[in-house]
């Protein structure tokens, strides 16, 4: 595996700044950006909490199947979440994961005929459906609360307490792999700008930053 | 060359240039043929060998794919679950017979293989695979794994997204190779180059070395550094060996037909051209006179109407040849030979060495102008023909009977002896003394023989003849009936013969010359005319004048023919000056036997009509001797003459004793006191006493005298004192040639003459003019 540091741009002038104003909330301001400045959706960042602090309680989550494709296709959960895969298509579905995080399979099923996998070990888990090639979805699976999967607008705020925390950022294309870095959240918001490398061509998932 | 060789030769040559063209054009076309051939044999080997790959890459990316979509087998690579993997893989490859299959990760390591020496872990080129199939190439990946040559596809593993690759290859080995070349029939090699060792050529089919191997390279796409080449071959002379079969075919086609054919050239042309050497044989024979040549080619075709033609031209040529021979040799009215047939006939038999004497007659029938005259021609000839067949009857005269002439006949024969002459000459006479009835009519004829013999090879046969004919001159003369020429044989006759031969030489050869003598009027001295002489211009003796040769002519009876060409020249020079407006009457002199020529008249009409001179403008001078032999004729004659217009002058007057009843009878103008007369006048008183007489008597019968030989000035005045009319002599002017006299005539002045025109037809001229010879 390539270990090329790719830069990745982080407001690192704020943090003496956060570092002196601890607090018990501080809002985080996430824009993501690809190479050429657009806005780059489905990314997935992660704030894994350094020091000990009580953390929230696990959600259900779903993921629907329209249209032969996942929805949402890029999402991400806290392990342990209960994902239910309902179908909205007429047709027939059949959900797969070889992705060692949590393989599973479904029986062939069609309409809301509700199923629901507990994801409880963190990784990237992969969704295939074994009768459409074409449908991909991606999981990602994390220990920590803290994370979003930035929208279309490559937008997010996070209200993180204040702490360590070091900041995970995955896309499926991902160029190369993105270091983990380490942010100090204070009660002041802070900004944070990304910049993902994002190769379109990809076909294989770019590997998960654990 | 002959027109054989020239038929056939250009039938073998028109054959061989398009048999040649022919096999030339298919040669060229073979060759090129067997080069597009095997040209299209590698193209089409290149595209079989492409399409082997393609189908290839089909198979194995069906069989790759079956694997890669296998959910058991994701859920394998998921798991890494390598003896499943290999199991899986190797099941996978069997189904398509696939020689190897090796699962990668996306990285290129190799997480299982089957039928491979590569290791876990090892490093797979999948990259290049993956770089050269997502370009789609219809050339087929290749790689060497463990010195062995295989096609190899890749796809990816899904779950859904690319986890692995599985790729999937046959072994490009002898078989593959074989396959090829069983389809294709070309020779196939595979070969591999790398960086560092060239291992040359494998899985050979076929030669791939020769001079005539013609070779594509097919070069593969290769997954790693080495070069893997695919090479077609072909043998041309192998492609080349059924063209080549059919060009020596084709050739030996063409050399039997040529064969064939040149032989039917040659039979064709022989046949052809023999019936044209027979004809032209026959022609050849025909050319030399034999006219009795079979010509008969049997054929329908234009040979046959060329054979037949040519017969027909043969027996015109013949029936011409014949008539043409009868024409030039024998008398059309009796049948008799000609003179030139005789001539002939005699030449050989005086030639002949071993012949006895020959003998000789020219027989002339007497009076036979009579017999035309009063009795009719065909009368005449009823004679003629009479007189030929009696001649004919004579013993031993047999075929040498001819007609010379109008009433002359000639006969030769071989005698015993010289002495039996005389008596065949006069067997002749006997024939002939009987008369002949014609158209019931008894008719009484004879005939004058002169007779000649000569040992054979003495004289020539001319010779020969004129002795004859001069005997019968001298039988005529002495009216005997026969005569013979006695000196035939001595040297004198000889130069007489020679004479009379330089004669007809000379009236052939224009040697004669006219002279002129002016005649002057005695009261006035101008000119009254001239007397024309002859003069002959001999190329070895130069200018003889008469003396030298009339008297010889006149015994020889050529003077008629002397006479014939003087009067047309004389006519003919004074009808000249009468055209030109200067009338000179001009005088000829005329001989005795002139005036026995019964058609002497008719000949005189005919030049004077021809040159179309007035008859007043000629004066003929006759002697008195003319008269001697026969005067009635002769006055028969100059009658006619003086009908025609023509003046008649009677030469040498006084010297002759011609009656003065004959002489008050002659149709004269004119009399000439003979030179002697005049010559002596001066000296003696009995010529001076006949000359005057002489004029009185002229001038009494109403004649002009005129006298010649005049040469002194004192003979002049006497003879015009005693009233001569005009004067001739050297005194005035001397005989001249024609230039001469024409100088002379200037400024002199000429006595007026009247020039009546003719006034008279002459009915047969043609005939008259015709005569070509005098």
């Amino acid at each position: 595996m390539s270990h090329r540091r790719r830069r990745t741009l982080i407001g690192l002038t704020l943090l003496s700044a956060l570092c002196a104003q601890a607090s018990f909330a501080g809002i985080v301001k996430i824009n993501v950006t690809d190479k050429s400045s657009s806005a780059a959706g489905d990314t997935i960042v992660v704030f894994d909490p350094l020091d000990s602090m009580p953390l929230p309680s696990r959600n259900s989550f779903a993921i629907d199947q329209i249209d032969k494709r996942y929805s949402p296709r890029v999402s991400v959960i806290r392990t342990g979440t209960a994902v239910a895969f309902p179908n909205s298509d007429r047709i027939r579905h059949q959900v797969y994961s070889f992705s060692p995080a949590h393989p599973f399979s479904l029986k062939l099923y069609a309409g809301s005929a509700r199923v629901e996998e507990v994801f409880d070990k963190p990784g990237l888990v992969i969704l295939g459906c074994n009768v459409h090639d074409t449908m991909v979805a991606f999981i990602g699976v994390v220990d920590s609360p803290y994370f979003a999967k930035i929208p279309a607008s490559g937008k997010a705020d996070l209200d993180l307490p204040p702490g360590r925390y070091r900041l995970r950022v995955w896309h499926p294309q991902l160029r190369s792999a993105i270091e983990p870095q380490q942010i100090i959240v204070a009660r002041e918001p802070i900004a944070i700008p990304l910049t993902v490398d994002v190769d379109a061509s990809r076909e294989a998932a770019a590997p998960w930053p654990d | 060359m002959s027109l054989r060789t020239r038929i056939a030769l250009t039938f073998m040559l028109l054959l061989t240039a398009v048999l040649g063209a022919a096999l030339g054009a298919v040669s060229v076309a073979n060759r090129g043929n067997a080069e597009r051939d095997v040209e299209r044999q590698l193209e089409f080997g290149a595209q079989t060998f492409s399409g082997l790959l393609k189908s290839n890459r089909q198979l194995l990316t069906q069989a790759a794919q079956a694997v890669a979509d296998d959910y058991g087998f994701r859920g394998a690579v998921a798991e890494r679950d390598t003896d499943t993997l290999v199991s899986v893989l190797e099941n996978g490859g069997s189904r398509v017979g696939a020689a190897m299959v090796v699962l990668t990760s996306l990285d290129g390591r190799v997480i299982a293989a089957s039928g491979s020496h590569l290791i876990t872990g090892a490093q797979f080129p999948i990259a290049a695979l993956q770089r050269n199939g997502a370009a789609g190439d219809s050339t087929a990946n290749v790689m060497v794994d463990n010195g062995k040559i295989y096609q190899v596809v890749a796809v990816p593993v899904k779950s859904p997204l690319p986890v692995a690759w599985i790729t999937m290859g046959f072994e490009l080995d002898a078989r593959a190779a074989q396959s090829i070349a069983t389809i294709t029939g070309l020779g196939v090699a595979l070969s591999v180059h790398s960086a560092q060792v060239s291992r040359g050529l494998r899985n050979t089919v076929g030669d791939l070395r020769g001079n005539d191997i013609v070779t594509r390279q097919i070069a593969l796409e290769s997954l790693d550094k080495t070069q893997v080449y695919a090479t077609l071959s072909r043998s041309l002379a192998e492609a080349r060996a059924p063209f080549e079969r059919l060009t020596s075919t084709l050739f030996r086609i063409a050399g039997v037909s040529l064969i064939g054919f040149g032989w039917a050239a040659f039979w064709i042309a022989r046949n052809i051209t023999r019936p044209l050497r027979d004809l032209t044989q026959s022609v050849d024979q025909i050319r030399e006179g034999s006219y009795d040549v079979e010509l008969t080619v049997q054929r329908r075709d234009e040979l046959g109407v060329l054979a037949e033609g040519l017969q027909l031209m043969q027996s015109a040529v013949k029936s011409r040849d014949q008539s043409i021979r009868r024409l030039a040799y024998e008398d059309t009215l009796t049948g008799l030979q000609n003179r030139t047939a005789f001539s002939a006939n005699l030449t050989q038999a005086v030639n002949d060495p071993r012949g006895s004497p020959i003998g000789v007659a020219v027989i002339n029938l007497n009076r036979f102008r009579r017999i035309n005259e009063y009795l009719g021609y065909s009368v005449g000839d009823g004679v003629l023909t009479k007189t030929a067949e009696r001649l004919a009857t004579v013993p031993s005269a047999g075929t040498a009977v001819a007609r010379l002439a109008a009433d002359q006949f000639a006969a030769f024969t071989r005698l015993a002896n010289s002495e039996d002459l005389l008596a065949w000459g006069a067997s002749l006479l006997a024939a002939l003394s009987e008369p002949v009835v014609i158209e019931a009519q008894p008719i009484d004829i004879s005939a004058t023989v002169g007779l000649a013999a000569a040992h054979t090879d003495t004289v020539s046969a001319d010779d020969l003849l004129r002795c004859a004919e001069l005997a019968l001159e001298h039988a005529r003369r002495d009216k005997r009936p026969l005569a013979i020429y006695e000196e035939a044989l001595n040297p004198a006759a000889r130069d007489q013969l020679s004479l009379l031969g330089e004669l007809r030489h000379a009236i052939e050869h224009n040697e004669f010359r006219l002279f002129f003598q002016p005649k002057i009027e005695m009261t006035t001295n101008n000119i009254a005319g001239a007397e024309v002489l002859l003069r002959w211009q001999h190329p070895t003796r130069g200018l003889l004048s008469p003396a030298a040769f009339v008297p010889f002519a006149e015994q020889t009876g050529f003077i008629r023919r002397l006479t014939r060409w003087t009067l047309d020249h004389a006519i003919a020079q004074a009808a000249e000056w009468h055209c030109a407006g200067k009338p000179l009457p001009l005088a000829v002199n005329i001989s005795a036997d002139d005036v026995s020529d019964p058609r002497l008249d008719t000949r005189v009409a005919g030049l004077l009509t021809r040159h179309q001179l007035p008859p007043s403008l000629l004066t003929l001078e006759l002697t008195e001797s003319g008269f001697i032999d026969d005067p009635k004729r002769a006055l028969s004659m100059l009658d006619a003459l003086a009908v025609l217009g023509v003046n008649i002058s009677i030469d040498d007057f006084g010297t002759g004793y011609s009656s003065l009843s004959l002489l008050a009878r002659m149709p004269a103008h004119e009399v000439k006191i003979d030179r002697s007369f005049v010559q002596g006048l001066e000296t003696d008183a009995e010529y001076a006493a006949i000359v005057r007489s002489a004029i009185e008597m002229g001038h009494s019968l109403g004649l002009k005298v005129v006298a010649e030989g005049i040469e002194t000035e004192v003979a002049a005045q006497r003879l015009r004192a005693l009233g001569c009319d005009i004067a001739q002599g050297y005194l005035y002017a001397k005989p001249m040639p024609l230039e001469q006299l024409q100088t002379w005539l200037e400024g002199r002045v000429r006595v007026p003459v009247i020039a009546l025109p003719i006034d008279f037809n002459v009915e047969d001229v043609t005939d008259t003019i015709s005569l070509a010879t005098y």
